[in-house]
């Protein structure tokens, strides 16, 4: 830059530069946003250049430094971009006329050092070597040497000695071939097109990452990795993260598939380590993203991932559910925590009581591979949650995993504003063969304001009552079907009072029952024609279930 | 673009661990700062003024604390860098500009640092001082008539010539080239004794010379790689040679210098492995028993291990890692099994097998170019890409 530039313009723009810095390193993921970032910074930048010439500027620890004064200040830590070009050895650098913002913004990228992310920190190769590799147009770069090849005199004598070979090779080579090959060589075009060229050396990113964790994996299993053992387990953790943030579903799968046949020894070196870094909460949510949008992944993988996570991983895979959507991988996230729920009883608990409806309706459906008490103990505890629906659901579980504690739970639900609920009550108490479940459900029915109740609910209250086979609850259907029409009462009411009888005699389905029906088929007893019609039907059906019993019975 | 200055043989130990560094860093900065001082009062004062007895003893005890680090003591002013004990010493840019100014009142005496073995006394710096306060030419010793018992000067032993003189390609090529050597031995080395891997992010730095002087001297480069060594001196050398040849089959391939620099690292690291056998092993001229048929076909993973033990998985540390492991694959492609192999993996092959045949070993003679591409084709075809070991012909030409 020539003499006598303003400082200050340079101020500003490295000021504006600074700033975009700052928002590209906390919004690094949001790649495609950068470039309008860097709009203003680079639009200042550019303009200096163009018309003072080329820009240059040292680099310091916490700093970068335009005639000695700092002009972009950061605190000297890991985070900085001033310290990770230090660090590795770029003192100055020289923004030409002719800068683009794509290498600005390549020149960001690069300065900028590695970060934690969501899925553990990327790994980055040192920042001169980044820059060297860019070969970027228009940003130079001064470094010094950051290593000393020769440590010792044995050192300096090896490398003499090499040094020594290698002169004499290329004097010979000199002698025998003179200045004129060498240019020729220069001078020649690549031996194979650009088309061979990528057929030779295709884009690598997954198939890179997928053989390096095989190539982890086999040192693993051949009990090659001693000392190394906890440097490979990172690393293939670290390429696991690269899979999940690049969304490398097949190379995840085929990964998990390998991880999921190692033998024994294998198991307890990597898969359990492994297991407890995959439990971290971004790469559950992200695994389950992933999931979301592969099949393979869902069907495969999932089960496969969460059978590598820790026992003590239920809490955190109830905090990842709450971000999941579909249905079918948040059952199997419900699933994985109710394998492991010893180690998070009071989280399922409370969560089976006051999580979002969707959590546990999940919670509540993968319960049924617990033991049978704790299963009716958990869906007692869900009947308090808030949610119908999930009170519906806890209904049948209870009455399927637990009669004493049913019984002794449902009764209110009979009685709930819902009539969905009171109708769920009613089915789930229907699967309780008992007379004091009968008692509960004949309470409810000889209620006055059950007659004002929706035909379906009273329905299912009767199909209830009847599925029990008990004897009061046999008695008063007969009684309901077979009673003359109370005074008062009207015809066609008297009627429906029949069918709903028939209707529970045909859920009971035993022999008192068909007798009964089949008494009330008969047209001699003065039923009405709709009456007697259903009971026909109904009691056919009830003899073909009879029959069938008889006949698997024999 | 690259303008960096960075030249080979000069730097910091990288190996030393953080805590050794830091304390260089320290130190060297401390001593640096008294010598510039001292030099600066050097120009008014006495040498027996109370001015230089602060500065005498931050330099004193710089000295007492990197031999208490190091065992030994050595400052260095080069051109734009200070060196304590070979390593960089990290300055600000005001510190820089009067260390220039420093460098220069003893460069213009021949000096270019000091070192010590052991603990000086003030008494013989302030003898120093007095030396430094003349415009002659010193030696070493300082005075040979009264030299100093533990102080010594560094001296700047290059002629003027020299000094001036541009360092040639060919030269560049060669100190690179042994700094590779040096590198991949050295690795082995350690490993062997069970330390750590020569920094590989140094190593990196040498290899991007190598791309960097391939694409000036192709031709020198690719006849560099003639340069044999036997015994234990071959590994160092095979190691440079393949990756030299790699970077040469990449350009000629029209490779990108990032995928360059990834074959050039993936050849100097390809047989680390050989750390993992017993020297008795590797030079045995006869038939390997089972049990050393089964550390040699292991050792690609044992170099894979030693490659992955940084935790690094940027694309680069994977290709070289992979690359140690797939080039001892076979490429069989009659079995029907290929196995999935990088292009690192399958071009260093190609090129340590054509290394290693026109190698003498200790169980056979060195084959002509010739003979070992024929050899590659015929008995080893099966190895090998058989693709890229057709193109490869063509780029060892000027070797045949």
């Amino acid at each position: 830059m020539r003499a006598g530039q303003p400082a200050a313009e340079v101020a500003r723009a490295f000021e504006a530069l600074g700033r975009a810095i700052k928002r590209i390193a906390n919004y690094r993921h949001q790649r495609d946003k950068h470039a309008e970032y860097l709009a203003l910074a680079y639009s200042e930048l550019h303009e200096l250049i163009v018309r003072q010439g080329a820009l240059t500027v040292e680099v310091e620890p916490a700093a970068l430094l335009f005639d000695g004064e700092p002009v972009l200040t950061e605190p000297a830590r890991d985070g900085s971009m001033c310290f990770r070009l230090h660090r590795d050895g770029v003192r100055r650098l020289t923004f030409l006329p002719g800068l683009t913002v794509e290498e600005l913004l390549a020149f960001t990228r690069i300065a900028l050092p590695e970060i934690q992310d969501d899925h553990g920190p990327p790994t980055r190769e040192d920042a001169l070597i980044e820059l060297w590799k860019a070969d970027l147009s228009h940003v130079a770069y001064e470094a010094v040497a950051a290593f000393e090849v020769a440590q010792t005199e044995a050192d300096e004598l090896a490398v003499e000695a090499a040094a020594l070979l290698a002169r004499e090779t290329l004097r010979a080579a000199a002698e025998k071939l003179g200045p004129g090959p060498e240019e020729a060589l220069l001078a020649k075009r690549p031996i194979v097109g650009a088309s061979d060229l990528e057929a030779i050396d295709p884009p690598e990113g997954p198939r890179r990452l997928q053989r390096a964790a095989f190539l982890v994996l086999r040192v693993v299993e051949r009990r090659v990795a001693g000392r190394d053992l906890d440097s490979l387990r990172e690393s293939l953790g670290r390429i696991i993260d690269e899979m999940l943030r690049l969304g490398d579903a097949p190379g995840l799968l085929a990964t998990l598939d390998r991880l999921g046949a190692l033998g024994d020894e294998a198991v307890t070196e990597i898969r359990v380590p492994l297991g407890k870094r995959l439990s971290a909460l971004p790469r559950l949510t992200r695994f389950a993203a992933l999931c979301d949008a592969s099949i393979d992944l869902f069907v495969f993988g999932l089960p496969a991932y969460l059978k590598m996570l820790p026992f003590d991983v239920g809490p955190t895979l109830l905090e990842a559910m709450a971000a999941i959507e579909a249905k079918g991988i948040r059952a199997a996230f419900a699933s994985a925590m109710a394998v492991r729920i010893e180690g998070c009883r009071a989280l399922y608990e409370e969560a089976l009581r006051t999580a979002p409806a969707p959590i546990s309706q999940a919670l509540l459906s993968a319960i049924d591979g617990l033991d049978f008490g704790l299963r009716g103990f958990l869906a007692a505890l869900a009947l308090q949650h808030a949610d119908p629906s999930v009170q519906l659901e806890a209904l049948q579980k209870l009455a399927a995993s637990d009669p004493q504690t049913a019984l002794a739970q449902l009764g209110p639900f009979l009685v709930h504003r819902e009539p969905d609920v009171r109708i769920a009550a009613a089915q789930a108490l229907g699967r309780l063969p008992m007379e004091e479940a009968a008692s509960l459900l004949l309470g409810r029915m000889r209620a006055l304001e059950f007659g004002l109740a929706e035909r379906v609910e009273r329905e299912a209250f009767h199909v209830a009552l009847g599925g029990q086979k008990t004897a009061v609850g046999f008695g008063f259907l007969s009684e309901r079907l077979t009673h003359s029409p109370r005074a008062g009462l009207l015809k066609s009411r008297h009627s429906e009072e029949q069918l709903l009888a028939i209707r529970g005699l045909a859920a009971d389905g035993s022999a008192r029952a068909l007798r009964l029906l089949e008494y009330a088929a008969d047209v001699h007893q003065g039923n009405p024609a709709v009456v007697a019609s259903a009971a026909r039907a109904a009691a056919n059906h009830v003899r073909e279930l009879l029959q069938r019993v008889l006949v698997g019975g024999e | 673009m690259t303008d960096d200055r960075e030249d080979l043989g000069s730097g910091f130990d990288a190996s030393a661990s953080q805590a050794t560094r830091a304390r260089r860093q320290e130190l060297g900065q401390r001593a640096a700062m008294a010598l510039q001082v001292i030099m600066r009062n050097a120009k008014n004062y006495d040498e027996r003024n109370a001015v230089f007895a602060a500065p005498i003893q931050a330099f004193l005890s710089a000295i007492d604390g990197l031999i208490a680090t190091d065992g030994a003591f050595e400052l260095r002013l080069d051109g734009d860098a200070v060196r304590a004990n070979r390593q960089i010493i990290k300055l600000d840019a005001i510190s820089r500009q009067v260390l220039e100014a420093t460098h220069a009142d003893l460069g213009a005496r021949g000096v270019v640092g000091l070192r010590a073995v052991a603990s000086a006394s003030e008494h013989e710096f302030r003898a120093l001082v007095g030396l430094l306060r003349g415009s002659r030419r010193l030696t070493n010793v300082g005075d040979p008539a009264s030299p100093f018992p533990m102080l010594e000067l560094v001296m700047d032993e290059r002629s003027d010539e020299e000094r001036r003189a541009p360092v040639s390609v060919h030269e560049e090529m060669v100190r690179a080239y042994a700094a590779g050597v040096l590198f991949a031995a050295r690795t082995i080395g350690q490993l062997r004794d069970g330390g750590e891997v020569a920094p590989i992010w140094a190593a990196g730095r040498v290899v991007r010379q190598l791309v960097d002087l391939q694409g000036r001297a192709p031709l020198a480069m690719l006849e560099m790689s003639r340069t044999k060594a036997d015994g234990e001196a071959y590994w160092g050398h095979h190691a440079a040679n393949v990756a030299v040849l790699a970077i040469s089959f990449g350009a000629r391939l029209g490779l990108k210098k990032r995928r360059r620099h990834d074959l050039g690292m993936s050849g100097l690291f390809h047989d680390v492995g050989m750390a993992a056998l017993p020297p008795a092993v590797l030079g045995k001229p006869g038939a390997l028993d089972d049990r050393e048929r089964y550390a040699v076909d292991v050792n690609p993973l044992f170099a894979a291990r030693v490659l992955l033990r940084d935790r690094e998985v940027h694309p680069a540390a994977l290709e070289r890692a992979l690359a140690a492991y797939e080039c001892h694959l076979r490429l069989d492609a009659t079995t029907g099994d290929t196995p999935d192999v990088g292009l690192c993996g399958r071009v260093v092959a190609i090129c340590e097998a054509f290394d290693a045949l026109t190698s003498a070993r200790p169980y056979r003679a060195a084959l002509a170019p010739q003979a070992a591409v024929s050899v590659m084709y015929t008995e080893m075809a099966n190895k090998f890409d058989t693709q890229l070991l057709g193109l490869f012909s063509s780029v060892i030409e000027p070797l045949l």
